[in-house]
């Protein structure tokens, strides 16, 4: 029986990932690995509402945020166990997207950037305030790591080290990126670049848009929240000063670079990003504008990222994945 | 208490006047090119360290500085016409914004090599000379702010509704291929426009400068504030932006003081979000883009 | 046009991805062998940009003239070995966050034997957990923060802490009687809040009034809404928390306003900076010092002289209390006679820093249990733009 390459592919890259840690000694590349695979999270799910849906989200890094303050939050406050406190971290932050999903529904453009990148900003500024609540600037410290998985009295995983933090991630990103890519084979998917392209239209053929780009704002949500959630219980600690424009910017080149409204763009645009600045150590004063100057060139040069080119050089591959043609 | 309002008022009207300058300019290349410049608060930044290169260069001497100031960033709004928004010009607004924004990102992450971290004084002197009366306090820089912003934004307005540049430029806001068809030179235009908005905000940075600090990322709040006021106003509408602006600087004053000055910030947040929930285009949305 | 020109472009662009996406796998990244222990590594952090890039540039200086002398004078003396100091540098920008970042870069990165650092408080609280857990001994310079060695067995600090430097303060204002009605401005970290509530206390309790509290955030310019509020309720004096770049501007924007207030401070304007950035607002201000050169410390003459020489700036505490730190971890090296990242090494090293009875630039150093030092602060008035000591 002959497996299709594609799918022959695909394995032998799981097989890959899953090897990994073992040839890696290093602590430091381990470390790398698992904030580019955070990134990953990141850039995918602000890709649903920028690449797919085409509208700019310039408040993503509160997402991140919420997740993360959340979590930490009902671990510490209120006792609940990482495990619970995740996925529940994730709900947290989808209620904070539709809050903020809501009144941008009839934004368009620019008003909608400057909105988004209005409620990134209150969000920042409300961490940094409420002091009882997040402690200020100062941040949240010694928040716990996962509990060790113990079956019949034995522990299977502990999360001492960071291997095992990197199958817990390996497992957040299979699932949350096999999700995404399930939805945007299916119809709804379909309609996220129909609201892109042409949101009227979409409207008049009876595409219910609110419902879609709603949904859409807290699908986006949660990935990212279960990111910062996972981050939190990564670092172990949590301050405001993770959560700037700053950090939205650095995943908005993840993603124009490395391919808007692409399923492997965000993901390629995640790893290039959080390992360039190791290698380009020498040049790190540079990074910022480097990525500056990338986020530009890319725009104009070649709209469709890496992946995009990538895509139009090997044709069997761009039959899932769409270019942006237009943009609003 | 009145003293206190009337301080803080005051302290806000000066504010206000920055907004408004920074505003005009992006509110000019809205409305008449129908572009979105993410990268307008690094002008007002390189026109502030401008003014403090040219006034240390001339031994002190802030007219020159401030002139000079204004036709340098002018020179830079050239650029970022030719270089940015050029290419993109005619494709809405998606594609400006994220390259106006990967300018600004670079633009102050490279003042910052440049220019170091530390933030910078520009010592005119008059921020030392303080007027007060009936218990209010105005220092001469911060007189200077108002009156140099109000002569601005006069001569702005006379330029637009006065000179044939003007009015072509409102022919362009009005309808862009109309103009080009009655002979209008869109390229030209498109430069003009961009200059002057880079003169204004450079104007804005040389004004605050000697008040507050000079710093790389100063362009960031600034642009931030702008948008609002832009949006607030009306995209387009120069007497918006102007009315806005300084409603803005005292709402924000106002509210910091007597409300919580911590989250400063915020309220121009607010104000935005309350007014685009109740109005998703704007106090005068699309329908009614006015220059002049 | 656009067509051709264009794809030119981006087959160039596509090649230029591809060779990073290659150079990163066949780049070799470090293996994470074990590195020799040939050298005593010493890692250093602190804001080398942000508002305090200037103090954090002064910790650097007196960091790297330590490690300087030690070197040109052979090393340090472990198990009958002489080993050269390996300096490593890390930017934290004054954020925790990435405070937290350099502190995993220096330990798993550079796998430092010990470190040096932070500058604010609010770093020093975030790394001392990581500090803690990594088992690695840290000498803390700056931070005053009383959390960061309390609890803490593998983090010292060779500088008074904040309560013990702020009750100095207040009972030296309260007890010259001049002043009973104050408002208090903050900067709106650990540093300010904590500061501003152990000096309320301390004033209170002599029977002072406390007409306002009012906070401002780090990199703030504009303070002008918190100074209006200030001189409606008319003190006597205010005591400010901040450092050097804000403090200088709320001193100038005060004397804008006509505020003739006498005001206070803590250690974080003992700079000729801040001096320099505040101009004449800055005369009459009353603060801490840590460090001042001291005719009754010979050494710290001389640490001023030789600091001056090799860095081109004025010696102030930042620089000395980071010099005397680097000399302080020398004796305990002396003292463990051990060096290695290995558990044994590492717990020799901070059972010998308990040890250490250090005479430096800053006087005479040794720690309590809690690995707090016991220092002194003096109290010190700028008059003709210059800090003279009028206390303790």
């Amino acid at each position: 029986m002959r497996l299709p390459l594609k799918i022959l592919v695909n394995l032998l890259i799981l097989v890959g990932l899953i090897y990994l840690p073992w040839t890696i000694k290093n602590p430091y590349f381990l470390h790398i690995i698992i904030v580019s695979g955070i990134f990953v999270l990141l850039a995918s799910s602000l890709n649903l509402i920028t690449g797919y849906t085409g509208r700019l989200n310039l408040g993503h890094a509160a997402f991140y945020g919420i997740g993360a303050y959340s979590s930490t939050l009902l671990v510490m406050r209120l006792g609940i166990s990482v495990w619970l406190a995740m996925p529940m971290a994730g709900l947290i932050t989808v209620f904070f997207g539709v809050l903020i999903g809501i009144p941008c529904l009839k934004l368009k453009g620019s008003y909608l950037a400057i909105t988004t990148l209005a409620f990134g900003e209150i969000t920042r500024l409300a961490m940094i305030n409420l002091v009882p609540l997040t402690n200020g600037p100062l941040g949240i410290r010694g928040i716990p790591g996962p509990p060790p998985i113990i079956f019949w009295n034995s522990t299977l995983v502990s999360f001492e080290s960071k291997t095992s933090y990197y199958y817990l991630l390996l497992a957040l990103c299979l699932v949350c990126l096999l999700i995404v890519r399930r939805l945007l084979n299916s119809q709804i998917g379909k309609t996220f670049l129909a609201i892109r392209e042409d949101e009227v239209r979409a409207g008049t053929v009876g595409i219910d848009t609110t419902q879609i780009k709603i949904m859409n704002f807290a699908l986006a949500a949660f990935f990212a929240g279960i990111a910062g959630s996972f981050y939190a219980h990564y670092v172990r600690f949590v301050s405001p000063d993770s959560f700037t424009l700053n950090e939205t910017f650095t995943i908005l080149t993840m993603v124009v670079v490395g391919g808007l409204g692409t399923f492997y763009g965000p993901i390629a645009g995640g790893v290039i990003f959080t390992f360039l600045p190791e290698f380009l150590r020498a040049i790190a004063e540079y990074r910022m504008m480097i990525y500056g100057l990338m986020m530009s060139v890319a725009i104009i040069f070649m709209p469709e990222g890496i992946v995009g080119i990538l895509q139009s050089w090997i044709p069997w591959r761009s039959q899932k994945d769409s270019k942006p043609e237009s943009t609003q | 208490m009145i003293t206190e309002v009337a301080q803080q008022a005051l302290n806000g009207l000066v504010m206000g006047g920055v907004y408004a300058l920074i505003a005009l300019g992006l509110t000019l290349i809205f409305g008449i090119l129908d572009q979105v410049n993410f990268a307008h608060g690094e002008l007002y930044m390189i026109g502030a360290y401008a003014t403090l290169y040219f006034f240390e260069f001339s031994g002190g001497n802030y007219t020159f500085a401030l002139i000079f100031a204004m036709v340098a960033v002018a020179f830079l709004g050239l650029f970022y016409e030719w270089l940015l928004f050029r290419p993109l010009r005619g494709m809405g607004h998606f594609p400006a914004i994220i390259s106006s924004l990967g300018a600004s990102i670079f633009l102050w992450n490279l003042a910052l090599l440049v220019f170091g971290s530390t933030p910078r004084q520009m010592r005119t002197g008059l921020s030392e000379i303080t007027l007060s009366f009936l218990g209010i306090s105005l220092t001469v820089q911060r007189l200077l702010v108002l009156l140099i912003t109000l002569g601005l934004i006069i001569g702005l307005y006379l330029m637009i509704m006065k000179t044939r540049m003007g009015k072509a430029m409102r022919a362009t806001a009005q309808d862009p291929e109309v103009a080009a068809l009655l002979g209008i030179n869109i390229n030209r235009i498109a430069e003009v426009t961009f200059m002057i908005g880079g003169a204004l905000a450079a104007a804005a940075g040389a004004l605050i400068g000697p008040i507050f600090l000079i710093y790389p990322a100063m362009g960031l709040t600034a642009c931030l504030k702008a948008f609002v006021v832009v949006i607030l106003g009306g995209l387009g509408n120069v007497p918006g932006a102007v009315i806005a602006g300084f409603a803005l600087g005292v709402i924000e004053s106002l509210g910091a003081g007597f409300i919580s000055s911590a989250y400063k910030d915020v309220f121009a947040f607010l104000v935005l979000i309350l007014v685009l929930w109740a109005r998703p285009e704007g106090i005068l949305g699309k329908t009614a883009k006015k220059i002049g | 046009m656009k067509g051709g020109w264009v794809s030119m472009l981006k087959i160039q662009k596509c090649v230029g991805f591809f060779a990073i996406f290659f150079l990163m796998i066949i780049l070799p990244f470090p293996t994470g062998a074990q590195v020799k222990d040939d050298a005593v590594r010493i890692g250093l952090h602190g804001p080398f940009t942000g508002p305090v890039a200037y103090s954090g540039e002064l910790m650097k200086k007196g960091f790297l003239l330590a490690v300087e002398e030690i070197n040109t004078a052979g090393g340090i003396k472990i198990a009958g070995r002489m080993l050269k100091i390996k300096p490593f540098a890390e930017d934290d920008r004054g954020a925790p966050a990435e405070g937290v970042a350099v502190t995993e870069k220096l330990i798993t990165r550079d796998q430092v034997h010990a470190m040096v650092g932070p500058f604010n408080s609010s770093v020093g609280l975030a790394v001392a957990e990581l500090t803690d857990r990594y088992k690695v001994v840290r000498v803390v310079p700056i931070a005053v923060a009383d959390a960061i060695t309390t609890g803490h067995p593998w983090v010292f600090r060779n500088c008074p802490n904040q309560t013990m430097q702020t009750v100095q303060n207040a009972e030296y204002v309260m007890k010259q009687g001049k002043w009973k009605k104050f408002a208090l401005l903050l900067e709106n970290t650990d540093y300010g809040r904590g500061g501003g509530e152990t000096w309320s206390k301390v004033v209170k309790g002599k029977g002072a009034e406390v007409l306002a509290m009012e906070y401002f955030n780090l990199g703030d310019t504009d303070f002008s809404t918190q100074l209006t509020k200030i001189k409606a309720k008319d003190p006597d004096g205010i005591f400010l928390v901040g450092l050097i770049t804000e403090g200088a501007q709320i001193l100038r924007q005060a004397r804008q306003l006509g505020m003739k207030q006498q005001f206070f401070g803590l250690g974080g304007f003992a700079s000729d900076k801040f001096i320099q950035l505040a101009g004449p607002a800055a005369e009459g201000l009353i603060n801490n010092s840590y460090w001042e050169p001291n005719p009754k410390i010979p050494k710290s003459i001389a640490f001023k002289e030789n600091f001056e020489k090799f860095s081109k700036m004025e010696a102030e505490m930042f620089s000395a209390a980071t010099y005397d730190a680097v000399y302080i971890l020398k004796e305990a090296f002396e003292k463990a006679g051990a060096l290695g990242t290995d558990a044994e090494s590492k717990e020799a090293l901070r059972k010998a820093m308990h040890k250490v009875d250090y005479v430096g630039v800053q006087g005479r150093t040794t720690f309590d249990s809690e690995g707090q030092a016991t220092l002194h602060v003096y109290i010190v008035q700028v008059k003709d733009g210059k800090r003279q000591i009028i206390g303790p």
